[in-house]
């Protein structure tokens, strides 16, 4: 399937969209693209570069990321719009 | 406007001492379990002035202190990018409770240390209500509340707010703050933005246009993140060019983003020293979600869940819809019978009493329906509904978060328009506004079930359960067609938090349920009731002579009249009366039809006279339901229409679209049905 691909290439460059991070991963936002409103909104909510967040589930539909102890359901269009790297 | 600064009060001797005070924080950190604990059931539901947004306010009293509480909407922040954080803001600003109550979770400290700041900023004394103690240990996590304390300078209660546990503590922090003040803070931000503010600043104090009682600070904050209705507001003031010409001199327009990451910055430079974050572990909550939102259990498991609830509403009401039809047929009959005056006996037994026992027997599965969705949003199940029905909903242009109100829909198509103030993209609240009358509510039931249950029998529940299911196509149908024509465009971003389970407590879900049910009692007492004594009065009138509702009737008259249109679609006079006083409220249809027909002293009267009547048959029955479900949306759904988008030209949109949807569908149904001579 093409998003493997992706994956992959995307985990070469470091930054991976949260919509391609596997379940149970632990990631730093390293980035939000986006129109400057949508970015302003999400940082509100307390999504913000250099915040850690896990993937709880990642398969059909929305993205479902824990920040702390608040779970949050992500679309996949902005998923894709949220870059990570992979922090151990 | 904003808080000028208090000086130290006394007490009045032996005197109580009113005040008000509002309550604010992020969407699930236990706001209104604090707001049921501190007021119990002195609360009060209104609307926000201009807006048809819910406004719950209560009342607590302790010591000398009368408090009048303010709940203000959940958000995040208050920078009024939709409807709540705007209600919110307005409220801090314009009606300046003396103190301003900020729940807290305490699992979540920085994104809500985030709102605290904009409460401090705009000028709010502030007390926090440090909810969910209990729950820091779980993940490991401490934080230090004296010291948070002493570093944001306001008060901290921890408190445990399902537990009632720290609300003695709350009470003496409240009486603190009012007698001796909280020092004004002041975020500093970066050296530029600082030098704009206070450019900014002088020049709006040189306006004389400008209230002088306006925090000139915030509002200089306000203008430097191009906030639309600040805009709007120094328009007023005639000073817009002015300040916005200014602004541009700094070679900049926006700087909010700068202003939203100082705050942060300063956050986390103060919880560092006070917080110790806890691991992120997987809860039981993960492991249920994992489940319900599973790719393939996701919607069975949402199917059962609804199935289950309809299952539970009809099972509760039954009992006690049998006995308040008895009540009101004995009641009715009683009144007829001993009455001498005999239009005044057939006005308070047939007009009255009988067309209101035709509509209050549906308070049971009404309260019921309310109930269960109470149930079903505090467990937190509803925001996983949204969840699993977002890809389906991305189809038609919507996203999840759309689909809350269409469930909300089942019950009342009032609140659940209202509810749809959440949505934050304009395009996507309109569409779902648009869509949601055709979301069967409680109303349109009392018709489905008479007709149903006289003319299919076994099959009424299928019968009932396709109708609904017809709804939710022609809303689907409606929403992609509006989509590609008025309301072009990309959805906006699905973001939801979703709240971890919770069993739910019965004491909030029956205030949640008297306070909305109640909405339908006063329904059934003033626009029913005048709705069902003038149908009375025309179906008795001219006065002397006429049989009642009979065919010489006024009501006739104006059933007559406008028979033709509706005889296609297998419709007599008496069906369109009932279907015209309908559009005050659905329920009406069968309370005027009983009227009409006669028997309306009971719910076995009406059946009976309707099965012995000619006029009357299955197939005419299931276009007239089809008719009752899809037409203009009753007299409250338009008021709230009208309301909320604003707009005369899309209420009156929603009310002539609906009803030649409806003609149509009925029109089909009952052309269809008599081709195929189908023997119904």
């Amino acid at each position: 399937m093409l998003t493997k691909e992706v994956i992959k290439t995307m985990n070469n460059e470091i930054f991976i969209p949260l919509g391609f991070v596997s379940e149970d991963k632990k990631v730093r936002i390293v980035s939000i693209k986006g129109g400057s409103h949508l970015r302003n909104r999400i940082n509100e909510m307390g999504l913000r570069e250099g915040v850690d967040i896990t993937v709880i589930k990642n398969s059909i539909g929305p993205v479902i990321i824990a920040i702390g102890q608040t779970r949050f359901a992500l679309g996949r269009g902005i998923s894709l719009k949220i870059l990570t790297e992979s922090i151990n | 406007m904003a808080y000028k600064t208090k000086n130290v009060k006394e007490i009045p001797n032996g005197g109580k001492i009113s005040t008000n005070i509002a309550l604010a924080g992020n969407p699930n950190t236990g706001k209104s379990t604090l707001f049921n604990a501190l007021t119990g059931l002195k609360q009060k539901i209104g609307n926000w002035s201009g807006v048809t947004v819910e406004k719950k306010e209560g009342k607590r009293s302790f010591n000398n202190f009368e408090l009048s509480i303010t709940d203000l909407p959940g958000t995040y922040s208050l920078s009024a990018s939709s409807l709540d954080e705007q209600i919110a803001r307005d409220f801090i600003i314009y009606d300046t409770p003396e103190i301003v109550v900020q729940i807290v979770d305490a699992s979540n400290l920085e994104r809500n240390l985030y709102l605290t700041m904009m409460l401090r900023e705009l000028g709010a004394r502030v007390v926090i209500a440090l909810n969910m103690m209990d729950l820091l240990e779980k993940d490991g996590s401490s934080i230090n509340v004296q010291k948070l304390s002493t570093e944001i300078g306001i008060p901290i209660v921890p408190m445990i707010a399902n537990k009632k546990i720290g609300i003695d503590d709350l009470e003496n922090a409240i009486e603190s703050v009012y007698l001796e003040d909280q020092k004004p803070m002041e975020i500093k931000y970066s050296k530029e933005i600082e030098e704009v503010l206070s450019t900014i600043q002088k020049m709006l104090l040189s306006i004389p246009s400008i209230p002088s009682s306006f925090n000139l600070r915030w509002l200089a904050i306000q203008i430097l993140q191009n906030k639309s209705d600040i805009t709007t507001l120094l328009e007023s003031w005639n000073v817009k060019s002015k300040v916005i010409g200014e602004l541009t001199s700094f070679g900049k327009e926006d700087y909010e983003a700068e202003i939203i990451d100082s705050k942060y910055e300063y956050i986390s430079k103060v919880t560092s020293k006070v917080w110790k974050k806890g691991e992120t572990k997987v809860t039981r909550s993960d492991l249920i979600d994992k489940v319900v939102t599973h790719k393939w259990l996701g919607i069975p498991i949402f199917l059962l869940v609804m199935w289950g609830s309809f299952q539970f509403v009809f099972a509760v009401s039954v009992p006690f819809m049998e006995l308040i039809d008895m009540l009101f047929g004995w009641l009715s009959g009683l009144l007829v019978d001993n009455i001498r005056i005999e239009w005044l006996g057939s006005l308070l037994g047939d007009g009255i009493v009988g067309g209101l026992g035709a509509v209050l027997i549906f308070v049971p599965p009404i309260f019921t329906m309310f109930f269960i969705l109470s149930i079903l949003e505090d467990s937190g199940y509803l925001a996983r509904a949204a969840f699993v029905m977002d890809k389906l909903m991305v189809k038609l242009g919507l996203h999840g978060h759309s689909f809350i109100p269409m469930l909300l829909g089942f019950g009342c198509n009032v609140p659940a328009i209202m509810s749809t103030r959440s949505l934050k993209n304009n395009k996507d609240r309109m569409i779902t506004i648009l869509i949601n009358p055709f979301m069967s509510c409680g109303a349109r039931m009392p018709v489905f079930i008479l007709f149903a249950g006289l003319f299919f029998g076994a099959s009424a529940g299928t019968v009932i359960f396709a109708l609904y299911v017809l709804g939710i196509v022609v809303a689907v149908l409606t929403a992609i067609l509006l989509r590609k024509t008025f309301f072009k465009g990309e959805s906006a971003p699905f973001i939801m938090e979703l709240p971890p389970y919770h069993s739910p407590k019965l004491r909030s879900a029956t205030i949640a349920m008297w306070d909305k049910g109640k909405m339908y009692l006063k329904k059934a007492g003033t626009i029913i009731l005048i709705g069902v004594v003038f149908v009375w009065f025309l179906a008795a009138m001219p006065f002397g002579g006429v049989e009642y509702g009979g065919p010489d009737t006024w009501l006739a008259a104006v059933g007559t009249f406008f028979e033709p249109i509706f005889r296609p679609l297998g419709f007599d006079w008496r069906i369109v009366v009932a279907l015209i006083v309908g559009f005050v409220a659905k329920e009406l249809v069968v309370g005027s039809l009983g009227t009409i027909v006669g028997g309306g002293e009971s719910d076995e009267g009406i059946k009976s006279a309707i099965l012995a009547d000619e006029g009357f048959y299955a197939l005419n029955s299931l276009s007239l339901m089809v008719f009752t479900l899809l037409y203009f949306p009753c007299a409250a759904v338009v008021g709230v229409i009208k309301k909320e988008t604003g707009s005369w030209r899309w209420t009156i949109f929603a009310i002539v679209y609906s009803t030649v949807i409806a003609w149509l569908f009925a029109f089909a149904v009952f052309q269809i049905g008599s081709l195929m001579g189908s023997g119904l």
